[in-house]
């Protein structure tokens, strides 16, 4: 009786405590297999993400504009202004397609896993990449870097020549991320991630 | 919102005796006394519009503006600024209503349910205030902390006058206010539960007190926004002024790798750098809420598998309840530098700050735990609580002496911080004579002796660091023997792989990391793994055999492995690194294999 107290108490500022009461076991893993990879660099470093079809994430969409568009969809975790929905089927690339046409002023991605299955952490592309230029560039180069490649900044940040430019959101911004860093003209550049950490 | 108070209105009349206190006093009239130390020295009389009856006195003094009450029969000395008389019969307190209640500044032995708390097991801050009391030179004056969480509500009636104009940032809407949206969810109230730990105002006529309860305090609201570049952002935003930098986050505590992004690992750095006038801003870290106990142990998650609190710029800080043991919520990890007050839960002794004023925020009102006053909570818990109140410490430190280095104050605080839960078995003495522990690091953080220390500390040399060969033993690890149904954490036979390092300048570490590679394992969660050194005791825990689970305690696959993962151990703090270094690894749950295939070791010291 104590025990289920505690762990009803503890959820309240403890989330992450609210374990089971039977011990987990590795054998009956949770989570869907996620067949599709894409790769990102963190600075110098590929990392590797799983495309979880049966995710989408929002910023700024109405209220219930996804639950509409996807019966059954249904909130995996939200923060501020962004929203991961759980979709009742893989039709994440189609829901992305349909609520952007019906919501131009929302951004919608897709849900990329941290692991290799639909349980991982989830991250989304809300759009942006951030670029890290090479400190000893003055303003003229970086402002001649940016018009060359017909890139916006749209913020700068307290690192030198670190900036965000814009993109459109989802997969887009994986693809422009990866290429800025692939022409070895950056020193880093990784999409502006919508990343996913809970209060302790 | 609340309105702010009426400004007080008060008429000193120094150097009165405190006979005329106590004659005022006993007229009802509306007097107080000041006083520089721990006997009174000065006497005032209050504005009368301020004094409505014998148990609320305004009081007075230079650099005073704080409101104290009568309490008959209360103890003078200590956080009492004042004494009326020499019989203790009558004395002041501070007004901090919620103080009493607040036992991880002042344990006296509190009980909430079933819990009393084991006096002494607090911050040790008394002394502190009480050192130099009216001075303004010893609750935080002048140091600016950030907290980076759901933003903090800037003109909560305990913290607004703590709030530095216009440093806070809003990441959602680009504006100096990070207050939460009204109606937002309750969670959101954690940044401004957070920022009260730290810095709630002192001698106010409400609530309770920060640790630094004059520090000033910016908000940013990262975890409402959530992006990389709001990320990077935090760490680095006005770091030239920003002193403390506290983050009670960080990603799930399932058990799984949470890497740290490159560009936040250069903003810390940046910020170490030019942060605090070039002497680096001081970054706190919670680190985790991921243990558990009894048969549900294997799930419990390290410290060691966040790659934020186990980054070498950051201070990791793990909880303790009010009785001095660790939390039993509070993760373990060789990373671990100290450990501070996170209580356990709302129905036994959690932890008293703001809350989001009224009925926002943790403290709705009417259920069984909360507080008569909606602005506060006693159910604030966690790393959260832990990390706010060093957090509040190191405020007290870089105050005390402001020539401290970042690395400076990390070690005045694992040079002071008390060993607590003796008989646990996990204290080590390292090779430097340092205890230091995978549940407590160095210790519980204590701001006296930490600024008692701080005062004639003398800054160690510069950062150096050295780095060890590659070394690619690509030694299979053997299983577990157990299969199941048996139990499972049965040790496999363990691989060993040694370096000898030679010519490292370091005499004195000051943190190590470790890179190892086990790509190829098919359930990382399987596998233990410890660095030892020749001729000293010390052992890092880097990694303990666990199963990885999600919110609901339903498993979760561990992967991808460890492909370059970089452990912190603090543990051979002021140990030398040349020597010959051991990491030793074996296989501890059933049915997944792999290979030990590298690692590396990074040393940083002096």
């Amino acid at each position: 009786m104590i025990r289920a107290l505690l762990l009803a108490a503890v959820s309240v500022l403890v989330p992450s405590l609210a374990l089971a009461q039977a011990p987990p076991s590795k054998s009956a893993a949770a989570g869907v297999p996620l067949a599709q990879s894409f790769r990102w660099y963190d600075g110098a470093q590929a990392r590797t993400v799983w495309l979880d079809p049966s995710a989408v994430a929002e910023v700024g969409a109405p209220a219930g504009a996804v639950s509409a568009a996807v019966p059954g969809a249904a909130v995996e975790r939200r923060h501020g202004a962004s929203t991961v929905w759980k979709l009742p089927r893989a039709a994440a690339a189609d829901a992305i397609a349909r609520l952007a046409r019906a919501h131009p002023q929302a951004r919608f991605s897709e849900v990329l896993r941290e692991g290799p299955n639909d349980a991982a952490r989830p991250r989304a592309l809300p759009g942006g990449v951030l670029v890290r230029l090479d400190p000893a560039w003055d303003a003229a180069r970086v402002d001649a870097w940016l018009a060359a490649h017909r890139l916006n900044a749209v913020r700068w940040l307290p690192i030198p020549n670190m900036l965000v430019v814009d993109t459109a959101p989802g997969l887009e911004a994986l693809r422009v991320a990866n290429a800025l860093f692939e022409s070895g003209e950056v020193l880093a550049a990784s999409p502006d991630w919508s990343l996913s950490f809970e209060t302790r | 919102m609340r309105e702010a108070p009426d400004p007080i209105r008060y008429v000193c009349a120094r150097g009165a005796p405190l006979a005329l206190a106590l004659a005022v006093l006993a007229l009802a009239a509306c007097s107080g006394h000041h006083s520089s130390g721990p006997s009174c020295t000065d006497a005032c009389i209050v504005g009368a519009s301020r004094c409505g009856s014998a148990t609320s006195v305004e009081v007075c003094g230079a650099g005073q503006d704080g409101c104290l009450a009568w309490l008959a029969g209360a103890t003078c000395g200590g956080a009492n600024p004042c004494e009326v008389g020499p019989s203790g019969a009558a004395c002041a307190t501070a007004v901090d209503p919620l103080y009493p209640a607040q036992w991880h500044l002042k344990n006296t032995g509190q009980s909430h349910g079933v819990v009393t708390g084991v006096a002494g097991m607090d911050v040790d801050v008394e002394p502190v205030w009480s050192a130099c009391a009216g001075a303004s030179t010893c609750r935080g004056e002048g140091v600016l902390v950030a907290v980076v969480d759901t933003g903090v509500q800037i003109l909560h009636p305990d913290l607004e006058a703590n709030v530095a104009p216009g440093a806070s940032h809003n990441y959602l809407n680009g504006t100096t206010d990070p207050t939460p949206a009204q109606g937002s969810p309750r969670d959101d109230a954690h940044g401004t539960a957070v920022a009260g730990l730290v810095a709630a105002r002192d001698l106010n006529g409400v609530g309770g007190r920060g640790v630094a309860p004059r520090a000033s305090l910016a908000g940013y609201n990262f975890l409402l926004a959530q992006s990389l570049s709001s990320l990077v952002d935090s760490m680095t935003r006005n770091a030239a002024a920003v002193s403390v930098n506290t983050n009670s986050w960080g990603p799930a505590s399932d058990g799984n790798l949470a890497p740290a992004e490159d560009q936040w690992k250069l903003a810390v750095e940046q910020g170490l750098a030019t942060g605090r006038g070039g002497k680096g801003t001081i970054y706190t870290f919670a680190g985790g809420n991921g243990a558990f106990t009894g048969a549900n142990a294997i799930g419990s998650d390290d410290s060691n598998y966040n790659g934020y609190a186990n980054f070498h710029g950051v201070m990791a800080i793990a909880a303790i309840s009010a009785v001095g043991v660790k939390s039993s919520y509070s993760s373990e990890g060789a990373n671990l530098w100290l450990a501070a007050p996170g209580g356990e839960f709302c129905n036994t002794l959690a932890i008293t700050t703001t809350d989001l004023t009224g009925s926002a925020g943790f403290n709705a009102g009417g259920a069984a735990n909360d507080l008569a006053d909606g602005d506060y909570t006693q159910c604030m818990n966690g790393t959260s609580s832990a990390t706010p109140n060093v957090a509040g410490v190191v405020a007290l430190v870089v105050q005390a002496n402001p020539n401290l280095t970042w690395r400076d104050v990390r070690l005045v605080l694992a040079s002071t911080a008390r060993k607590i839960d003796e008989p646990d078995a996990d204290w080590t003495m390292n090779g430097a004579g340092f205890h230091v522990s995978h549940k407590y690091g160095f210790g519980l953080v204590d701001a006296n002796a930490a600024v008692t220390a701080a005062k004639t500390w003398s800054n160690v040399a510069p950062l150096l660091s050295c780095t060890s060969a590659l070394r690619q033993p690509n030694l299979a690890i053997p299983d577990s023997p157990a299969s199941p149904p048996a139990p499972p954490l049965t040790p496999g036979t363990p691989v060993q792989d040694s370096v000898t390092m030679t010519g490292c300048p370091i005499t004195s570490i000051e943190f190590v990391e470790v890179t190892f590679s086990a790509a190829d394992h098919t359930y990382f969660g399987d596998l233990d793994v410890r660095l030892s050194r020749a001729a000293t005791p010390t052992v890092s825990r880097l990694a303990r055999t666990h199963v990885c689970h999600n919110a609901n305690g339903s498993a979760l696959a561990c992967t991808p492995s460890y492909n370059g993962w970089v452990f912190g151990t603090t543990h051979h703090l002021g140990e030398d690194p040349n020597g010959t270094w051991t990491l030793t690894v074996f296989d501890g749950n059933a049915q997944d294999t792999g290979t030990f295939q590298s690692w590396q070791l990074k040393f940083y010291g002096h």
